[in-house]
């Protein structure tokens, strides 16, 4: 496969003019050959990167279904098969969270199944408000899944399980109900999720117009997996020094998580690119160089993220642990600037940077 | 030739201000060691001013005609620039946005384009004080205050649109939207003919509601939202990049790069309908009433003709393709 033309195939047609014109010297190399073939490309993602991960997800989400009325039963909300289901689900989470074009992006879900990162405590009052409440129809699952974000999914589930209102707290019934409904909502928009992405096996274009903006979506997903990661995920908790940490913003800290969903999500990313049908198979022979670059700076960017530890809140506000994770901000973003500045141009796609970039900051 | 557009853009790894003429051929092409936002004409003087992108380290002052940097202008102490500027009616003068420190207090600073100097400042009466320009009667600016410290941080913001005296700094009138919209970020403005104050939004919390994303103020400081079709506002994703007003002053469009797509309005808040453009944020009008350029990011351009009797028209398709990767903001150069 040849990925040296820094265009779209839609764009070949003015090539000629703008290297004449010397405007784009880079291009001249690649200019020889055809475009990527991003149709088949685009067909071995879906099937190979981004469908066992639903896969994954659906059966977590299945399992969680199943386990969420026997626990209820049983008179054990917070019962452990119940917290590893919602673990399970977490970690199918992580490793799918990255792919949100398509099925993911639309109505809602990817919010619905994770509103993070949350502003002005709304899981908090929502869900207080609504284990107050006793109206049993707000629990069905139709209008359960048009009510706020912020109580739809894993959020709110963690706090039942984990946080202010876990097992200590009275009027088991409700909160078992809250539960189920989490779980059975939950099971209905992955199991959108999967037909979603299972329709569109084997098409060309993934859910865009054409073949290299499909593409080109899947990356820009990439991009910004890698910035939630670096800059809220990380980024925020680490704040400038370590008096500036803030712990309790760190991705479900509650459930001791927060690293350990940062090390899925590196996994996942790794895995788009260097995997096979990854954005790696869109290099040419002659990136070799590149390729070794790539799958260096994941490599040291998840080494540093299992050196930090396990307790991402803790090392935040600890003079000695923070360097550990300051030096895994550094590797990410590293790794950030590669897989933003020098991936695209050597696989054939332009990024549309306003959509990524916002104003500045 | 004269410049009738300019903007700032990507250009391979780098960053460069680019001015085209009413062929939309490249006039000239500069590049710059910062990525710039806005880019501003003054025709009377024949300089235009290049804004770098927040945290901006400089403004560069260039030659209109052929994008020559003529002298650069620093930032107040412990601040950066903001992304835009606007001229005093004469040229004379640059008024700049910029924020202090870590808590990002909005500044004024005002240059003299003549020698580069910074000749005074005021406060912008808010936070991370973004867009801004002249209010119909010449004295006025009005300021759309962003208010978000960190946008990734989850911290409350405090978003304004204040209207504030340009000789002496003090603050006229602050318009603060309602709590139902307290996490909306007010950023981008334009003005239409009647001296309406037309403001474009980007949602710090989009999942939990859909709101409004486009205002218009009055001179007094009264805002109404405009609203549009329901699937389009979800579309939208919370985010306005940029807005402008026709040559006429009497339509809007407003452009959200996130969601591929620019929607346009009358300028009594009827909804017109809306062009899709991939990472589209550049707008800006051209000389014909109810005619819009737009940019994207993909290096893509597409004239529109809009118009509430016609609706949303493609005059000139998107292809071919600009080498430059075209970056948040397109200025139309009136007055050439």
């Amino acid at each position: 496969m040849t990925g040296k033309i820094s265009d779209k195939i839609s764009r070949r047609q003015t090539l000629a003019a703008m290297i004449a014109a010397g405007m784009v010297p880079t291009l001249a190399r690649g200019a020889h050959a055809a475009g990527p073939d991003f149709a088949a490309f685009n067909a071995g993602y879906a099937k190979q990167i981004v469908l066992p991960a639903f896969q994954r997800l659906f059966e977590a989400a299945t399992a969680l279904a199943k386990v969420a009325p026997v626990a209820c039963a049983s008179g054990s909300v917070a019962s452990d098969d119940l917290k590893k289901a919602f673990n399970d689900i977490s970690d199918a989470w992580a490793r799918a969270q990255q792919f949100k074009l398509g099925p993911l992006a639309e109505a809602q879900r990817s919010e619905r199944i994770s509103y993070w990162p949350e502003r002005r405590n709304i899981v908090e009052k929502q869900l207080s408000a609504l284990l107050k409440g006793h109206d049993t129809a707000e629990l069905e699952a139709d209008r359960f899944a048009g009510a706020s974000v912020a109580i739809q999914g894993l959020p709110a589930l963690e706090r039942l399980l984990y946080g202010e209102h876990g097992p200590a707290e009275r009027d088991d019934a409700r909160r078992c109900a809250i539960i189920r409904a989490i779980a059975d909502n939950l099971r209905t928009i992955v199991t959108e999720t999967l037909d979603g992405w299972t329709a569109k096996l084997g098409g060309p274009s993934l859910f865009a117009t054409n073949p290299a903006e499909g593409t080109t979506q899947a990356y820009t997903n990439l991009l910004t997996i890698m910035q939630i990661v670096g800059d809220q995920k990380i980024g925020v908790p680490l704040g400038g020094d370590a008096a500036g940490a803030k712990p309790k913003a760190a991705e479900q800290w509650r459930s001791g998580r927060s690293l350990h969903n940062i090390q899925l999500n590196l996994a996942t990313a790794r895995a788009s690119v260097i995997e096979p049908g990854g954005f790696g198979d869109l290099l040419g022979s002659d990136q070799a160089t590149l390729r070794q670059d790539i799958a260096n700076a994941f490599d040291d960017a998840i080494a540093a993220a299992q050196a930090a530890g396990e307790d991402l809140p803790a090392a935040v506000g600890h003079p000695e642990k923070r360097k550990l994770v300051t030096s895994l901000l550094v590797k990410i973003n590293h790794l950030r600037d590669l897989l933003r500045q020098q991936v695209p141009p050597a696989i054939g796609i332009t990024l549309g940077f306003n959509e990524l970039d916002g104003d500045g900051s | 030739m004269t410049a009738t557009h300019l903007a700032a853009c990507g250009l391979g790894n780098g960053f460069a201000a680019i001015a085209l003429d009413g062929q939309g051929m490249k006039l000239w092409q500069r590049i710059l060691s910062y990525r710039a936002h806005d880019v501003l004409a003054d025709p009377a003087r024949q300089i235009c001013a290049v804004i770098g992108r927040k945290p901006g380290p400089l403004v560069s002052i260039c030659d209109l005609a052929t994008g020559n940097v003529l002298r650069e202008l620093a930032p107040l102490p412990n601040c950066h620039f903001d992304g835009h500027g606007v001229f005093a009616a004469d040229g004379s003068l640059l008024y700049t946005t910029q924020s202090e420190g870590r808590a990002q207090r909005g500044m004024i600073g005002v240059y003299d384009t003549a020698t580069g100097m910074l000749l005074r400042h005021f406060s912008s009466h808010g936070i991370e004080p973004h867009e801004l320009l002249w209010s119909a009667d010449g004295q006025t600016l009005v300021i759309g205050n962003g208010g978000v410290v960190n946008r990734n941080a989850t911290d409350p913001i405090d978003s304004s649109l204040a209207r504030v005296n340009a000789t002496s700094g003090a603050l006229l009138g602050k318009t603060v939207l309602d709590e139902d919209f307290e996490t909306l970020s007010l950023r981008h403005i334009a003005r239409l003919a009647d001296g309406r104050i037309v403001c474009g939004a980007q949602d710090q919390d989009p999942a939990t509601d859909l709101r409004p994303l486009v205002f218009v103020m009055s001179e007094t400081g009264d805002v109404e939202a405009f609203s549009l079709p329901r699937d389009i506002h979800r579309r939208l994703a919370g985010y306005i990049g940029s807005v402008a007003v026709d040559a006429r002053g009497e339509i809007i469009c407003a452009t959200s790069p996130r969601g591929h797509l620019a929607v346009f309005w009358t300028g009594q808040g009827h909804y017109i309908g809306h062009a899709d453009l991939a990472d589209t944020c550049g707008v800006s009008a051209t000389l014909e009433a109810g005619q819009f350029m737009l940019t994207s990011g993909h290096g893509m351009r597409l004239r529109l003709s809009v118009s509430a009797a016609s609706g949303v028209q493609i005059t000139e398709g998107a292809l071919p393709a600009d080498p430059w990767r075209w970056d948040n903001h397109l200025h139309a150069v009136t007055g050439a």
